[in-house]
């Protein structure tokens, strides 16, 4: 069970190892590209305030759907950083429940990074992990992808932050968790003085829908999630979600929430080819996240979560057994034959030894119509992964990196026990007649417990 | 079968004119000659549009001018 812990009650060792963890999603690329796994969240985030197909508007505010959506959201954050360093969880910003020094103390480099101060913009983040310009905390910089900027390429925060009236109290959350029914419940969760009055008293980039490129999102939201999990536990039950059903499609107890929702919508934001591709089974309702505990995490303050330090959390102890990436590419340009399932394969040997604790495959295919492709990663026991079934139609060339969050089979390999040392192969195959195409290249990169 | 009626309302707020269309299936505002997306929480009501994601607004009258505001602050 992951626990996740007041951020202000982390050690230094507990902050360090959450950041980079971070500032490592914020800088594994995807190959020839500057989008990272840490954009591709942003761009969920900027995408689904403006969805089309069988959902319309937003998917994730301003209905029912928010606090599952977002539940959802940073617990695929918190499963990725746990790639990186699987003893890490998301801890959550107390703001509003806990002392004012709670808050205050987070903004500082070591750990989330202090208030805006500087820049061409006044309001630029300019030392910590999450300065645009690299420093002894962050040899990498953290730069907002072009696409999903808003204010400028560094990070921007208001210079102080209000903490005055408006700002969340204990007595106004105690109100809010008072509410017996939900559609008050979550709008009063939802709006002033609450998440949104976080957000907007941030400022600058996390006043704006592309807010998940500020990092305090996570925590911030994983405050809301902590606040909705108090409501729940005195109201139990799917029969106190929505229970009048009310909102659109997409914000009801059993309807399917993008982009978990098997290709049924569609963003109407020019985001689209920031974002993962999911499988069309990979499915989620709010229904199928209520229970919080059930997905594998409990907050420290709740009855029954085990305590820090019991070697089954967020690390409270020392310092974590460094993992080992194992790195292979090679470019066989290799004819991919026209219809002929038997396809072609090619190789690479990993040395080392070790299970399975993230995967990440890079792929350079040129063909004229990729929907004939169907792409198979095999590991060196003999374990499957489909990373590409004949999808994409009538589209050129798969440059594409794989990963367990996009790859339900490739997360499957990370579960325990797939060794990782040995060797893997990339088979692909042409299913349709005509187009042609070659695999150029391809590289894997396995993380390995040792 | 009876034509809907839409009423238009123009204000002008720090030098800008903002209209609000009111018919009896949509509601539109603009600010100058732009055209702002809004729409309503679904439970309360209130009006959310996409360049001030997080605040609500009682009315569209209200969201026009806040809007003006925040174009102004940049």
């Amino acid at each position: 069970m992951n626990v996740r812990k007041n951020a202000a009650s982390l050690s230094d060792a507990e902050w360090r190892r959450f950041m980079q963890a971070v500032v490592k999603l914020k800088h594994t690329f995807y190959a020839g590209s500057d989008l990272s796994l840490y954009d591709q969240f942003v761009a969920i985030h900027v995408a689904v305030r403006g969805l089309g197909g069988a959902q319309s508007g937003d998917g994730a505010h301003n209905g029912a759907a928010f606090l599952a959506w977002h539940r959802e959201y940073i617990r695929r954050f918190e499963k990725a950083l746990q790639l990186v360093d699987p003893q890490v969880s998301l801890p959550y910003w107390n703001w509003g429940l806990g002392p004012l020094s709670d808050t205050t103390s987070l903004f500082v480099d070591n750990r989330i990074g202090p208030l805006g101060s500087g820049g061409n913009s006044g309001f630029e983040i300019v030392s910590g992990y999450l300065a645009r310009t690299p420093n002894s905390i962050n040899p990498l910089g953290w730069v907002i992808h072009p696409q999903l900027r808003v204010q400028g390429a560094g990070l921007q925060r208001n210079r102080s932050l209000d903490t005055g009236p408006g700002w969340p109290t204990a007595v106004g959350i105690g109100n809010v968790l008072g509410q017996v029914v939900f559609q008050l419940f979550r709008p009063g969760l939802e709006g002033a003085p609450n998440h949104n009055t976080v957000h907007n008293r941030m400022g600058r980039d996390m006043a704006a829908a592309s807010s998940p490129n500020d990092p305090i999102f996570f925590l911030h939201h994983c405050q809301v999630d902590r606040i909705w999990a108090k409501w729940q536990v005195d109201h139990p039950g799917g029969a106190n979600y929505n229970p009048l059903g009310s909102g659109g499609q997409g914000h009801r107890l059993n309807d399917r929430m993008w982009p978990w929702d098997g290709g049924d919508s569609e963003t109407t934001r020019a985001v689209t080819e920031l974002l993962p591709g999911l499988a069309a089974t990979d499915i989620v309702q709010p229904v199928d996240i209520l229970d919080h505990r059930s997905l594998g995490y409990c907050y420290d303050d709740e009855p029954g979560c085990p305590c820090a330090g019991n070697g089954n959390n967020n690390g409270g102890g020392g310092e974590p057994q460094q993992p080992i990436v194992l790195r292979g590419e090679t470019r066989p340009n290799l004819i991919i034959p026209d219809n002929v399932p038997q396809g072609v394969a090619s190789n690479i040997t990993l040395n080392g030894n070790g299970s399975v604790l993230n995967i990440t495959v890079s792929v350079e295919i040129t063909h004229t119509w990729i929907g004939d492709l169907r792409i198979t990663l095999i590991s060196p026991d003999g374990l499957t992964a489909l990373l590409h079934d004949q999808n994409g139609g009538d589209t050129n060339d798969i440059r594409r990196t794989f990963t367990p969050t996009n790859s339900a089979d490739l997360a499957n390999m990370t579960q325990g026990g797939v060794q990782g040392g040995g060797t893997w192969g990339l088979h692909i195959s042409d299913n349709a007649n005509r187009d042609t195409g070659r695999l150029i290249s391809w590289s894997i990169e396995v993380t390995v417990s040792v | 079968m009876a034509r809907k009626s839409k009423n238009s309302k123009k204000i002008e707020y720090r030098n800008v004119k903002i209209e609000i269309i009111s018919g009896q299936t949509e509601e539109a505002i603009k600010i100058g000659s732009k055209g702002i997306e809004s729409s309503r929480d679904a439970d309360t009501g209130t009006y959310v549009c996409d360049e001030l994601p997080y605040q609500t607004f009682g009315t569209l009258e209200e969201l026009g001018k806040a809007f003006v505001d925040s174009e102004d602050s940049d």
